[in-house]
């Protein structure tokens, strides 16, 4: 009972907050690693399947009101997903420790980059 | 033709940091290309998330097939995302996210440094 109160509670305040834009896709999976004790790499595997049906849903809507640029889509897809492939097999592949550091830097970088002023406002 | 490499390399560096870490790889793609980019602020937030989404889906896909992660120790979190999402949107634009901004930006600091300790 207890053993699934506390993710399912996490779970729901994480896509809360990033429905409105701000938990950036990270919140959730600091919250289990620092708070639940959920070993690194799990959490990261949980992190990844937790942002598919919000993605999906919202993808929908965008697409609908004609907001993805396809030529965007179709440079950095391909390539991105190439990434992705390679970013995740070296993630399993390593002793987990290897990559604390790492994070932590990534971690710093991503808070600058959040409240990083935005240069300009384009057109909506 | 820059703008097509300017996407690749948002692209390559949000979908290696994605797959790395499991997460944040818009936080990666969206400032790469909202300075060296020229779309608009409204087709950049969505183009992103057509970006990570395939990502997401590899990388996932990945972990589950290596062992890494398990569909029922993340059934819960699911759970409360897909409840959590659909309030989210309720209340969209009722609160201040100048202010969630930057507390979630302090926590990521806190949780940098926690991790290079």
């Amino acid at each position: 009972m207890t053993d699934w109160i506390i993710p399912f509670l996490c779970g729901l305040g994480a896509s809360v907050v990033s429905a409105w834009g701000v938990g950036g896709g990270t919140l959730l999976l600091l919250v289990m690693t620092l708070f639940l004790g959920v070993d690194q790499r799990t959490a990261q595997g949980i992190n990844l399947l937790f942002f598919l049906p919000t993605a999906a849903s919202a993808l929908v809507c965008h697409a609908r009101g004609g907001y993805l640029d396809k030529p965007t889509l179709k440079a950095a897809v391909p390539v991105a997903v190439a990434a992705a492939l390679v970013g995740a097999w070296v993630s399993n592949a390593v002793d987990v420790e290897v990559l604390r550091k790492p994070f932590g830097v990534y971690l710093l970088l991503s808070g600058v980059s959040l409240v990083w002023p935005k240069k300009k406002d384009g057109n909506p | 033709m820059k703008a097509a490499w300017t996407a690749r390399l948002a692209g390559a560096a949000a979908g290696l940091a994605n797959g790395l870490f499991g997460g944040g790889g818009g936080m990666v793609f969206l400032p790469i290309q909202s300075r060296w980019g020229n779309l608009s602020q409204r087709k950049l937030y969505a183009t992103c998330v057509g970006v990570i989404f395939p990502v997401c889906l590899v990388s996932a896909a990945v972990y589950l097939w290596k062992g890494g992660v398990s569909l029922t120790e993340s059934l819960p979190y699911l759970a409360g995302g897909l409840i959590g999402g659909f309030f989210g949107g309720k209340l969209y634009g009722k609160i201040s996210t100048k202010f969630l901004k930057w507390l979630f930006a302090a926590f990521l600091f806190y949780a940098g440094v926690k991790y290079l300790l």
